[in-house]
């Protein structure tokens, strides 16, 4: 896969505030790629700087699409965190006037914008005002508009805050089917479960600064050890006491038991006392959103 | 300047399709007519009701006066009886009046109209023509002939020309003005800019548009759009204001209009509206919110009402050190040179 967008070595001073320090990565043409970390962390200048919208103060940005600005935005589709749109206009012109903007063919935007009206069920609406529509048929809206001129890069801004688990799936098959066509995708955003699900690679920064960067799978591989949960009523059970035991975490009847890298998940299973009460049992990695709670804490060490 | 254009033309079509635009566009003229026509109209429907008059004359000057009181909408009645009588008759009415024309007047030359009730009726072409037939009167009685008195009574007219300003005053007025309307007009239509400006925040729209295109284009559509908007808004008025000096008010508008030197005009009032809308673009994108400007209110509305400040000095010596001054300085340029347009014809 060919990189589509390089970032190399991108700085960012606020008011002395030192708010992106050093950030490097690379989003390859056809990957989803997650850019991830907790609030404050970085990710909204860093994607800022990659659209133009405001400027680093050293470190370089390129596309494989063009190092020229103007060709770079016209290739680059963007649904931002903080969503809106004209209130007093109507679907279908607020869609081609952004189109437009990016220099993408009228016709075939109209044809296309048609297409995913139908596809998001807001056939019949492109002639409704903006105002018109409720708060998720509007970010629908504007997620059509991100992707109407068939970007080269997509970067997609907490994608899925406010929207309903079916609409949920549609934009999850829809960045699959972007992505599967050659589209870069970098998605930014909380929503650890939907990122894990989605992203090929992430990118997870704090204060400005890259903490973990690389294939998802070797990140959990890397970082995250296992994990049993256990739900059943084990109250007087010191689960503590077993050999290689990190953490125990209780509530209720749930029960999970933080294991150390070292410790093998079937010679853990034998050392469970016998008679505790086991109505459901399961053994996994520590997901992205404990990685991401314990980077936000400061628990996952910089990476080289 | 292609991603100008598109902006530009959006701005347009969106404003189009604003009923409360296009409203605007039609209701202003009708209200700016209805405020010029209705006062006048009304003034008249109470002047249409006349002023019945009675005069006690002991000068021998009501025969005149009777022959004018037609022309003056004014019934005239001779009162010969008891003045008390006269007062009780109409006091308490509007419309009634008397006055006592005797030697008291001549000698003290002061007359009192006696009014019968509340207001104020027009009397200002009766009070013309008593004061000329009383002055007439006092002459005779000084004994000069008629022909010292007419000389005497008609008057002089003072008016001044230039020597540098040869030919139709008008062919230099009506462009300047015609162009200053525009350039008022259009600081009329600054605020939509300044809306205009603030509405991708506040419809959380900046970022979006930002990636699309360079801010420099945003604004430059913006302000090419709204200038476009502003100048059909106003054209529409000034058509509308044209076809009734035309045609109502007799003053050839037309025939004065398309001269070079509306070119000129023109071109001062488009760079005068494109200084300000900056100014206003630039503001607009630093606020949030209509709450907020009026923090910048004093600054909006000092900028267009800063060449008023050179009218008078400009007006006095179109070519002097404060005409010229208020040429080169950037916010008084457009209306300064506007004026100057209109009053003079060798410029320095």
């Amino acid at each position: 896969m060919s990189t589509a967008l390089e970032l190399q070595n991108i700085n960012k001073t606020f008011g002395g505030t030192q708010v992106v320090s050093d950030v490097s990565f690379a989003v390859k043409a056809g990957e989803i790629f997650g850019l991830l970390g907790p609030n404050g962390a970085g990710k909204t200048t860093t994607i800022r700087c990659i659209l133009g919208i405001m400027y680093p103060d050293s470190g370089r940005i390129s596309f494989s699409f063009g190092s020229d600005r103007h060709v770079a935005r016209s290739a680059i589709g963007y649904l931002p965190e903080e969503r809106g749109l004209y209130k007093d206009v109507r679907v279908l012109d607020l869609l081609l006037y952004l189109a437009n903007l990016r220099g993408y063919s009228l016709p075939k935007a109209r044809l296309r914008a048609m297409t995913y009206l139908a596809k998001f069920g807001l056939e019949g609406r492109e002639k409704a005002k903006i105002e018109e529509l409720s708060k998720g048929m509007a970010q629908k809206v504007q997620f059509i508009a991100s992707i109407l001129h068939e970007p080269k890069l997509l970067i997609l801004d907490e994608p899925f805050s406010g929207l309903d688990p079916v609409s949920q799936n549609i934009v999850k098959q829809e960045l699959r089917e972007l992505s599967s066509q050659g589209t870069a995708l970098l998605l930014s955003g909380h929503q650890m479960n939907v990122l894990e699900e989605l992203c090929d690679r992430i990118f997870l920064m704090n204060k400005g600064r890259q903490v973990l960067y690389g294939p998802i799978d070797q990140i959990k591989e890397q970082y995250a050890d296992h994990k049993c949960t256990i739900y059943g009523d084990n109250e007087g059970v010191a689960f503590e006491r077993l050999p290689g035991i990190k953490q125990v975490t209780r509530d209720k009847m749930r029960t999970t038991i933080f294991l150390a890298k070292s410790v093998e998940v079937q010679q853990f299973l034998h050392s469970l006392p016998q008679g505790i009460d086991i109505k459901e049992l399961s053994v996994d990695r520590i997901s992205l959103h404990d990685i991401f709670v314990s980077v936000a804490q400061g628990g996952v060490p910089h990476e080289g | 300047m292609k991603d100008s254009l598109k902006v530009a033309a959006w701005e347009i079509s969106k404003m189009l399709k604003n009923k409360s635009f296009l409203i605007s566009i039609l209701l202003a003229p009708i209200i700016m007519g209805v405020f010029s026509a209705l006062p006048a109209l009304m003034a008249r429907v109470e002047e249409d009701r006349g002023l019945h008059l009675y005069i006690v004359d002991e000068l021998g000057i009501y025969e005149t006066l009777a022959a004018h009181a037609p022309a003056l909408n004014i019934v005239l009645e001779r009162h010969t009886g008891d003045l008390a009588a006269l007062q009780d008759q109409i006091s308490g009415k509007p419309g009634s009046a008397y006055l006592v024309l005797d030697e008291k007047v001549l000698a003290e030359r002061r007359a009192t109209i006696m009014l019968g009730g509340d207001g104020l009726p027009t009397l200002t072409a009766l009070n013309a023509l008593l004061e000329s037939m009383l002055r007439q009167l006092a002459l005779q009685r000084e004994g000069l002939p008629n022909e010292a008195i007419i000389s005497a009574l008609t008057p002089f007219s003072i008016d001044s020309a230039s020597l540098t300003q040869a030919g139709d005053s008008m062919a230099r007025v009506v462009p300047a003005v015609f162009s200053a309307i525009i350039l008022f007009g259009v600081y009329i239509t600054g605020m939509m800019i300044l809306q205009s400006a603030m509405a991708e925040k506040k419809d959380r729209m900046a970022e979006v548009i930002l990636s699309s295109v360079s801010a420099e284009s945003l604004m430059q559509g913006k302000l090419l759009g709204y200038s476009v908007l502003g100048l059909l808004q106003i054209l529409s008025w000034l058509v509308f204001g044209a076809v009734v000096a035309q045609y109502r008010l007799n003053i050839p508008v037309f025939t004065y209009l398309w001269r070079p030197e509306l070119a000129l005009s023109l071109f001062f009032a488009i760079a005068g509206y494109f200084l300000y809308a900056s100014i206003l673009v630039a503001i607009g994108s630093t606020i949030d919110d209509l709450a907020t400007t009026t923090n910048f209110q004093s600054t909006i509305m000092m900028i267009p009402i800063l060449p008023l400040l050179f009218i008078q000095p400009v007006i006095v010596n179109p070519n002097g050190i404060v005409a010229t001054f208020g040429s080169y300085f950037p916010l008084t340029a457009a209306g300064v040179m506007l004026l100057r347009l209109g009053l003079s014809t060798t410029m320095t």
